[in-house]
């Protein structure tokens, strides 16, 4: 029984980190699409995680060069188990730090105080529940701008490269 | 008589905010979203953010004892101003009040080290000796100088303990009197 309680554990634990590689590596290839149209240099790099969930495993990160041999930047996958989302990237650079989470839905909270702190962890209820992220629209990645106010915008070239020259302070 | 010591309110805060970190790693362990919605816990590990309430836990425990000691220090100053005047009473002489006037302002001057010996007339001289201790730790916590390095470890419930039993022996005490402050 235990056996099989930890086999379809295991299943699930691998379905979840397939698809947080499969998002980063998307992800991956939008960026390096916008960092070509800017005549920027992109290189991934094989790169280890260990998360108490999976052990470790090997994902990718990738590099952002002005030219060869100058590195300004990197996205740094950080987990497959986040909390309030589906997976993490940071944008690391010399001047800052900027946290990238995928979200596969929007998470939903019940509204009512009254509700068993037992439920599910995530509530998809009706309408007039709180979105955990104000500013979801679709499932993908996403900066946090605020996260005590919630606040999500969906990851584009625009927001990229302003959060870029945040990190990197270089301006494109 | 006061029945609440200076210390009970910063220590029964600190409960509190125990308590606080407690329920936050539940509610991370749980990854109870209603919980932790509106705070910086999202978007991190369960393991980050369990390891933030750790390291909050420890640094709460330094804090309580610096704040503590702080209270515990000024209490037994304003105690020690407080018996200076009876200098001015006997007899009310301009010269006595000179004296008085002396003795309150060099009081903060005092090295805590033998404002605490002067206690030990009041006082078992061992639990002074403890009170040495906890401000030992509490200079440690305070200036952290690696090159004296780390006293022994002092629990926030020790320190308590430890400075709360002399407060308690002074409002005994009948050379002090009352312990209740204005503040």
């Amino acid at each position: 029984m235990w056996a099989i309680r930890r086999f379809i554990m295991d299943k699930e634990k691998k379905v979840i980190l397939d698809e947080y590689l499969n998002k980063v590596s998307e992800c991956y290839t939008m960026v390096e699409q916008w960092l070509s149209e800017k005549s920027l240099f992109s290189k991934q790099i094989e790169y280890d995680l260990h998360e108490k969930e999976s052990g470790k495993y090997v994902t990718k990160k990738l590099l952002i060069s002005k030219n060869e041999n100058k590195q300004i930047a990197e996205l740094l996958p950080v987990s497959a188990w986040i909390i309030g989302a589906n997976g993490r990237i940071d944008l690391i650079g010399n001047f800052d730090q900027q946290i990238l989470i995928y979200l596969k839905e929007d998470i939903k909270m019940k509204g009512s105080v009254t509700t068993s702190i037992n439920d599910d962890e995530y509530q998809k209820v009706s309408k007039s529940n709180h979105s955990l992220y104000k500013g979801f629209e679709k499932a993908g990645w996403y900066w946090i701008e605020d996260k005590r106010f919630g606040k999500a915008r969906a990851l584009n070239k625009d927001l990229f490269f302003d959060l870029l020259s945040e990190v990197s302070d270089y301006e494109f | 008589m006061s029945s609440e010591s200076p210390l009970d309110p910063i220590w029964e805060s600190y409960k509190v905010i125990c308590d606080c970190l407690k329920i936050a790693q539940r509610g991370i362990s749980k990854k109870d979203i209603r919980l932790l919605h509106k705070t910086d816990f999202l978007t991190n590990s369960e393991e980050q953010a369990i390891n933030q309430v750790i390291k909050s836990r420890t640094d709460a425990n330094d804090y309580v004892i610096l704040s503590l000691w702080a209270t515990f220090e000024r209490t037994i100053m304003e105690y020690l101003q407080i018996q200076g005047r009876r200098i001015i009473i006997n007899p009310p002489t301009a010269f006595n009040h000179k004296v008085y006037e002396k003795v309150e302002h060099e009081i903060e001057y005092w090295k805590i080290n033998d404002i605490l010996d002067i206690f030990k007339v009041v006082t078992d001289p061992d639990i002074i000796g403890q009170a040495k201790q906890v401000k030992q730790y509490r200079d440690w916590v305070a200036h952290r100088n690696i090159n004296k390095g780390a006293p022994p470890n002092i629990t926030p419930q020790k320190a308590y303990e430890i400075i709360s039993k002399i407060l308690k022996k002074l409002e005994e005490h009948p050379d002090f009197g009352t312990i209740s402050r204005t503040a």
